[in-house]
Parts: structure tokens; C-alpha cells; sequence
């Protein structure tokens, strides 16, 4: 009986506690949400900057010349120069190392294409770009590195899938993708 | 009510069982229903938060204004019902309410959404109110619009929305009011079958311990009605046939008595009419001994002597046959106890003032079968000189005594006390039990005595038909003591 007894109050106070609503866990639920970015692919360069927290923050500025799209070289001269005074107010900054740097860009389908031309390759191509800068390369961390690989890869490609082969002055690196 | 009883134990057992089954069956439903209803709310908030976030466009970076404008709108569109909006932009913290950050929103949550491109929710109590925080990333498509790239990427821009659960939680407390008020009557109305299922069972063990207690009574033809095929069916079966053997055993045992009874009563009679012939020629033959020679004058006054006592022995075994079957009648007159005691002493001639002492007050009248006294005090006297030492003491009186309890109201009546009182030894303790029984005899090296060996049994008997009682025991000073109780209201007492 006193067993009986005890497992009642417990059971009871198991429901008690089962009342109402409680707190829980983190719960995924769904996709993000999917917005578009004006301007549009063809009329604006994407830069990948880098936010407070380390990670990074693409920014699309409009095209203020008429060829669209742009060449690749004049995109990482972009992202080589410092965000704007709109940008830093975000708190959006870059990681790469300041100082003129020169940038020359070899598309990825064949080295002796001419550069900048064939931008519209078919997506998924297998090559790499290459990409030689003045700066040191192999000495920069993750964020600067993400930086350039996935401006040069979202300027060869709508989609970023191409992979890019950075050479700097101190190297050069293995391809790679922007992930 | 005991909590042993089993009435008090099956009914308890009913509401546990009924209690169990309805707090789990609410326990259950409540539990599906309350996460039914949370899940409704959490899918349709994270849904159309993300739908009306969908209908945005962006500049990258936004401008406060823009920011501002986003969290206004998304806020006023709240549904199902309003929300506080935040937004996160790199180092920018934009709410829809005054706070730019909510205070609800852990960190877990947050790092969720930067971990992972994914809409999320989490349920926080803070304060004791519940709250559904939701965290929806915004990412973009890097393909031309209407192309059908693939591709998306982060825009480093993250919605939060934080909304009050208090319909849900008043639905819920509704819930568990409806389980309580709904649980609370059910077993209430568990209490019926409770106490029906507890009536039927108990109805046969009433009728059992009713039936037995008939049976105490001396009622052997009680029976129980069996009804069904249960346990408790069985148990009136195996009752019935027991009382009905032992129905046969009693039968038969005072068929065998009575049997018994009659043949002692036949015996005396029939010894009776020889024995009478017999007597006359002994004391023929007793008066005629003085002129025979000294042999055999003693076996003459042997024989005389033996017939006498066979004579005694028969009509006190009639006496004690006529008792037993009930034939025994008191015939009542009112006397004075004391004329009667010292009539019965004179005729037995114990008038020596050596042996018995008389303490006998006049004017005690009661009511008495004259007969039936004499015999009871010659037995006493009797006894008294034979077997105790003289003088012996007769006394009389009249006693207020406590009337025994079952027989009314426990008052006091007046009773008649004849005591009989000797100088013997007593009697020793082991006999003092058995000095009213047939045939007992006290030395049982000493086989032959002067009385029947029913004198005493006689006694009780007698007393006994005036509604009294006879009671054996030692005085303080040595010797037996009989003491006689027979209530001076004897008219009103029937034999």
C-alpha cells in the first residue's frame, strides 16, 4: 500500500510538472528566408567583406561603367581597396593587408584566352582561375582568404563554383572553392 | 468504516483503478493537445514570418532607414498575432520595439542562426510567461533574377521575431481545467459500480455470517440460498452441507441420549415392583433375626441392608429420569422457610443439638415446592453428617444480590440463602468441580457408600427447577460449605 502510495504522488507530480508550457530547445524549422538583392547579377560586382563576428558579408555595388560584367581584375581592385563609409558604418571591414597591390587574373577554361573576355563559361567548369596578386598570399588567414576566392569566383561565375589558384608573393596555394 | 473492511477495500480499489485510467487517458490527451497546439502556433509563426520576409528586397548593404522600414512593416503585419521584430546586420541593431536587442532571445538561438541557413524557433519562459522566439537568416540568390541559379549565399542579415504564447497558454490551462473537471466526475461516477460491485459481493457474506450466527443459535436447519457458480457460491455450498451434517451428528446424538434416558427411566421402573416385594419380605425376615442363630441373623440384616439402599438408588435414578426428561413439576406453596427446614430435620430426627446447630430466623416466607426443599436440604444435612464432621450448621436468610446480568436489567432482587455448613475436612480442590456430578465418587479407593451417589445431583436439579443455584466451597475456619440460592420471587420463576 505504501509503495501504491508513493508512485501516485509521484506520477502526480510528474504531470503537475508536465503542465503548461515549457521552454525547449532550439528547433530548426524550414529554409532560410530567400530575398532579391537590387542591383541585379548583371548590374552590380560582388564583394565578400568581412563582418564584426569574423564571417563574411557580401556587398553588391551598382556598376558605375557600362561594361557589365565587369572584369574580374577591376572587381579584386575593388575588394583590394577598403569597404565605403557606408559599409564601415555597418560594421563591415576587410581582412586583407592594406598597402597597392596589382591583381592579374587568368580564366579558368583556357590560359590562352583572352583575359576577361569569357566570363559566361558554363557553370561547374573543372579548372581553376588563377589569381597572382603582389601581396602575400600564403600567410593570410581563413576570413582574407575566403575574401578573395569568393569575389573572384562569383565574378567568373553567377553560380561561385568555379575554384580559384591563388599565387602571391610569398607562393602560391592549391585551388579552391568559395564554400 | 475500517480501511480493513471489504466494502472500504474493493471500493478503493475501484477509484484507483478509475483514477488511474482517467489520469492517464487525461495525462495522454492533454500531452498530444497541448503539443498539437504549440506546434500549430511555432510552424504557422516561423512560416509566415518567412513568407513576409520573402517579400522584401534588399540592398547590400541596407541602410538603417531601409532596416527600419523592413522591421516596421514586418512587425505590422504580424499574424497570427503582434510580434516584436529584430534585425541584425553586421554591427547594426534595429528593433521594431524601444529595446534594439530582445532581452528573450538566448544565445543559443543565435548562434543557431549563424551556424546554420535554416529557419529556427526555441520556447523560452521568462518570468513565468512563456514566449516563441523565432530566427529566420536571409540569404539571396547569386544568379540572375529568373535564371534559375542555385547558388545562395548569406547577406549577413538575420530577422528575429518574439511573440507572447498567452492564447496558448490560456488554451492549455483550459485544457487542464477540462481534464480536472472531467476526471473529478468520472470517478465520482466510479463510485457506483464501486459501491454496486462491493453490495453484491458483501450480499453473500452477510447472508453467511447471518446464517451462522442462526446456527450459534441452535437454528441447525439454517440454509443459504446458492446462487451462481462463484467462489462465494462455493463457499455457501460447502456452508450448507456442513450444517447439514452437522444436523445429522446432533440428531442423532440426542436420539441416543434420549434412547439412553428412557431405558435408565424403564430399568427403575421395572425394578421398582420386585424391589417392593422384596422390601417387605426383608424386613419380615429383619423382625424374625433376633430369634436366628447369629450367622445368619447377619446375612438377613446384610440383605435388609443392601435392599434398602437398592431401594434408595432406584427412586432417586426415577427421580433424576424424570428430570432429564423434562417430566419434573414444581409444585409451589407459600411456606415459612425456616418451619419447613426444621420439619424436614425433625422427620429425619437430626434434632441433637451436638450435631446440628440451627440458625434458622422466623417470618421468611417464599415461595417453595415443600417436597422438592425437603429433598434438597436432607440431601445437604445428610451429606454433612456422613462425610464432614458435626455439628453442623444450618442457616438461613434473605439477601439482596445483583441479579445476574443476562438475565435483565442487572437490578437487585432478594434472594433465599440456606447455607449448610460442616467441621470436616472440606473438600479437596480438584473434586470441588465434580461434587454435583452422577456417580462421582470423591475417594475413588472408597467404591462403596451409604448414599445413591445421586444425592447431590439430585440437589442441583431441585434447586435448579425453583430457578436457583447450589454452590460448593470451603469455609474460612475448615469444612464445606453448601450454599443454597433460590429468589424469594419464585412464583414468577417458571421451571
Amino acid at each position: 500500500m505504501r509503495s501504491v502510495r508513493s508512485l501516485a504522488l509521484e506520477s502526480a507530480s510528474l504531470l503537475l510538472a508536465g503542465c503548461g508550457i515549457q521552454a525547449s530547445e532550439v528547433v530548426e524549422a524550414g529554409g532560410p528566408a530567400v530575398v532579391p538583392v537590387a542591383p541585379d547579377q548583371l548590374e552590380r560586382m560582388l564583394l565578400f567583406f568581412v563582418g564584426p563576428d569574423g564571417r563574411p558579408i557580401p556587398v553588391a555595388r551598382p556598376l558605375d561603367w557600362g561594361d557589365s560584367p565587369p572584369p574580374t581584375a577591376k572587381t579584386l581592385a575593388a575588394l583590394l581597396a577598403d569597404p565605403t563609409e557606408e559599409e564601415r558604418a555597418a560594421g563591415i571591414t576587410t581582412r586583407l593587408p592594406a598597402g597597392p597591390k596589382q591583381v592579374e587574373v587568368v580564366p579558368a577554361a583556357r590560359e590562352d584566352s583572352v583575359v576577361g573576355q569569357e566570363a559566361g563559361r558554363p557553370a561547374g567548369a573543372p579548372e581553376a582561375v588563377r589569381v597572382t596578386t603582389t601581396s602575400r598570399c600564403r600567410s593570410l588567414d581563413a576570413a582574407p582568404l575566403r575574401q578573395l576566392v569568393c569575389t573572384t569566383a562569383h565574378a567568373e561565375d553567377p553560380e561561385g563554383l568555379v575554384k580559384v589558384a591563388l599565387t602571391g608573393s610569398d607562393g602560391s596555394l592549391l585551388a579552391a572553392g568559395c564554400a | 468504516m475500517l480501511i480493513s473492511g471489504l466494502r472500504t477495500r474493493l471500493v478503493l480499489a475501484f477509484l484507483l483503478v478509475a483514477a488511474v485510467g482517467c489520469g492517464t487517458t487525461a495525462a495522454l490527451t492533454y500531452r498530444e493537445a497541448r503539443n498539437a497546439i504549440l506546434e500549430q502556433a511555432q510552424d504557422t509563426a516561423v512560416s509566415s514570418f518567412r513568407d513576409q520576409i520573402q517579400e522584401l528586397h534588399l540592398n547590400l548593404p541596407p541602410n538603417n532607414e531601409q532596416m527600419q522600414g523592413m522591421v516596421r512593416g514586418l512587425a505590422r503585419q504580424g499574424k497570427p498575432r503582434n510580434w516584436w521584430v529584430y534585425v541584425e546586420y553586421g554591427s547594426v541593431r534595429i528593433s521594431s520595439g524601444t529595446n534594439p536587442t530582445s532581452t528573450v532571445i538566448t544565445p543559443e538561438l543565435r548562434r543557431q542562426a549563424r551556424g546554420t541557413p535554416h529557419g529556427s524557433f526555441q520556447r523560452v519562459v521568462k518570468n513565468g510567461e512563456p514566449y516563441l522566439t523565432v530566427v529566420v537568416p536571409v540569404v539571396f540568390k547569386t544568379a540572375q533574377t529568373g535564371t534559375g541559379g542555385q547558388t545562395v549565399r548569406p547577406t549577413g542579415l538575420t530577422f528575429y521575431a518574439v511573440m507572447q504564447l498567452t492564447d496558448e497558454q490560456a488554451n492549455i490551462d483550459a485544457m487542464v481545467v477540462a481534464a480536472r473537471d472531467g476526471a473529478l466526475p468520472a470517478l465520482a461516477i466510479a463510485l457506483v459500480p464501486a459501491l454496486l460491485a462491493a453490495r453484491s459481493v458483501l450480499r453473500p457474506v452477510r447472508d453467511l455470517r447471518q446464517a451462522a450466527r442462526s446456527l450459534g443459535r441452535g437454528r441447525l436447519d439454517t440454509r443459504i440460498p446458492v446462487k451462481g457458480g462463484g467462489e462465494l457460491s462455493e463457499l455457501a455450498r460447502t456452508f450448507n452441507e456442513s450444517t447439514a451434517a452437522l444436523e445429522r451428528s446432533v440428531d442423532e446424538l440426542q436420539r441416543a441420549e434420549a434412547r439412553a434416558r428412557r431405558f435408565a427411566s424403564d430399568v427403575s421402573h421395572e425394578l421398582r415392583t420386585p424391589l417392593a416385594g422384596m422390601l417387605a419380605v426383608t424386613e419380615l425376615l429383619d423382625e424374625d433375626a433376633a430369634g436366628l442363630d447369629p450367622d445368619t441373623a447377619a446375612a438377613v440384616r446384610l440383605i435388609s441392608n443392601e435392599t434398602g439402599k437398592l431401594a434408595v438408588l432406584v427412586e432417586d435414578l426415577m427421580e433424576i429420569s424424570r428430570f432429564d426428561a423434562r417430566a419434573a413439576e414444581l409444585n409451589t406453596d407459600e411456606v415459612d422457610a425456616a418451619e419447613t427446614i426444621r420439619r424436614t430435620l425433625q422427620s429425619r430426627h437430626w434434632t441433637d443439638p451436638a450435631e446440628i446447630v440451627l440458625d434458622l430466623p422466623d417470618g421468611i416466607r417464599a415461595r417453595l415446592d415443600p417436597r422438592r426443599f425437603d429433598v434438597v436440604i436432607a440431601n445437604l444435612v445428610g451429606n454433612a453428617l456422613r462425610h464432614g464432621r458435626p455439628p453442623v450448621t444450618v442457616g438461613l436468610r434473605a439477601e439482596s444480590l445483583a441479579q445476574d446480568p443476562a438475565d435483565g436489567a442487572g437490578g437487585v432482587a432478594l434472594w433465599l440463602v440456606t447455607e449448610v455448613a460442616d467441621r470436616g475436612p472440606g473438600i479437596p480442590p480438584d473434586v470441588l468441580p465434580h461434587v454435583f456430578d452422577r456417580f462421582y465418587k470423591a475417594d475413588q479407593a472408597r467404591t462403596r457408600s451409604a448414599g445413591s451417589g445421586l444425592g447431590l445431583a439430585i440437589t442441583l436439579e431441585n434447586v435448579r427447577l425453583h430457578g436457583g443455584t447450589v454452590r460448593a466451597a470451603n469455609g474460612p475456619d475448615g469444612g464445606a460449605v453448601f450454599a443454597v440460592e433460590i429468589p424469594l420471587t419464585a412464583s414468577e420463576v417458571t421451571a
